[in-house]
């Protein structure tokens, strides 16, 4: 669908937001990651959450969009990097002669 | 407008219900698990694996295996801003179904102006703090 491109904004006044609301800010995701899965994707994901409402409230909207999606690619990095981690911490238990804890958790799932 | 009717309380709650049985998975994997013995098969942070520090979020599944044993001091001394964010996630959480249910959207904290930033200097103070090398902060060590 090609809509005609919506006309300039007159001079002297600031320009719209492209909607009424902020984009996703990702807070709880990025809190969680970080929480649960790896420092430093988390922490990123943090920062970029940071960003997302106060360039939003200064009327820089396509900025405010980037930092949203940027948060929400370091929660992605973030959460694959910790569950990698899983199976690799699960296969060290196992090896190193710790078998209770880890056969109890294969036992339940 | 694509929605024309409402959707049943059932359709609505059903991201809500997902969140809550993967927390159980989660809860239970932990309880069972036991992270407060080490060399158990719960994985330890990567950060901790890798570089030997403690980050903010290291001590978080013992945190929450104390909490789940209502030892409060101890997921306190496990991991304290894991514990406050536990609170805040439970409460994001709430006003999230609580919207679904109602079809409002609540407003939570985290769509606060200053959440995120107050977030990001609080996880950094931690940082820094539980890492000095020194008493009293050896003290926070995980």
């Amino acid at each position: 669908m090609t809509a005609p491109p919506p006309p300039p904004p007159p001079p002297g006044y600031p320009p719209q937001p492209p909607s009424a609301q902020a984009p996703k800010n990702y807070l709880v995701w990025s809190i969680l990651v970080t929480l649960f899965c790896c420092l430093i994707p988390g922490i990123v994901a943090i920062v970029f959450s940071a960003q997302v409402n106060g360039l939003w409230a200064q009327g820089r909207y396509a900025e405010a969009q980037k930092a949203s999606a940027r948060a929400r690619t370091w929660v992605i990095i973030s959460a694959v990097l910790g569950l990698i981690s899983v199976p690799i911490s699960i296969y060290y238990a196992t090896k190193s002669g710790d078998h209770s804890n880890a056969a109890m958790l294969a036992a339940t799932f | 407008m694509a929605v024309t009717r409402p959707a049943s309380a059932t359709l609505r709650l059903r991201a809500p219900l997902a969140v809550a049985a993967s927390t159980t998975l989660v809860c239970a994997a932990i309880w069972v698990g036991d992270p407060t013995t080490p060399h158990g098969p719960l994985p330890v942070c990567p950060t901790k694996a890798l570089l030997g520090i403690d980050c903010p979020g290291c001590g978080s599944l013992r945190m929450l295996y104390s909490l789940m044993h209502g030892d409060l001091l101890a997921a306190v001394r496990f991991n304290a801003l894991g514990l406050v964010a536990v609170v805040l996630l439970v409460w994001a959480y709430g006003a999230w179904t609580y919207g679904r249910l109602t079809g409002r959207r609540i407003a939570s904290w985290q769509r606060h102006r200053w959440a995120a930033a107050v977030t990001l200097s609080l996880v950094v103070a931690w940082f820094v703090v539980r890492n000095i090398p020194f008493a009293p902060f050896t003290g926070l060590h995980v």
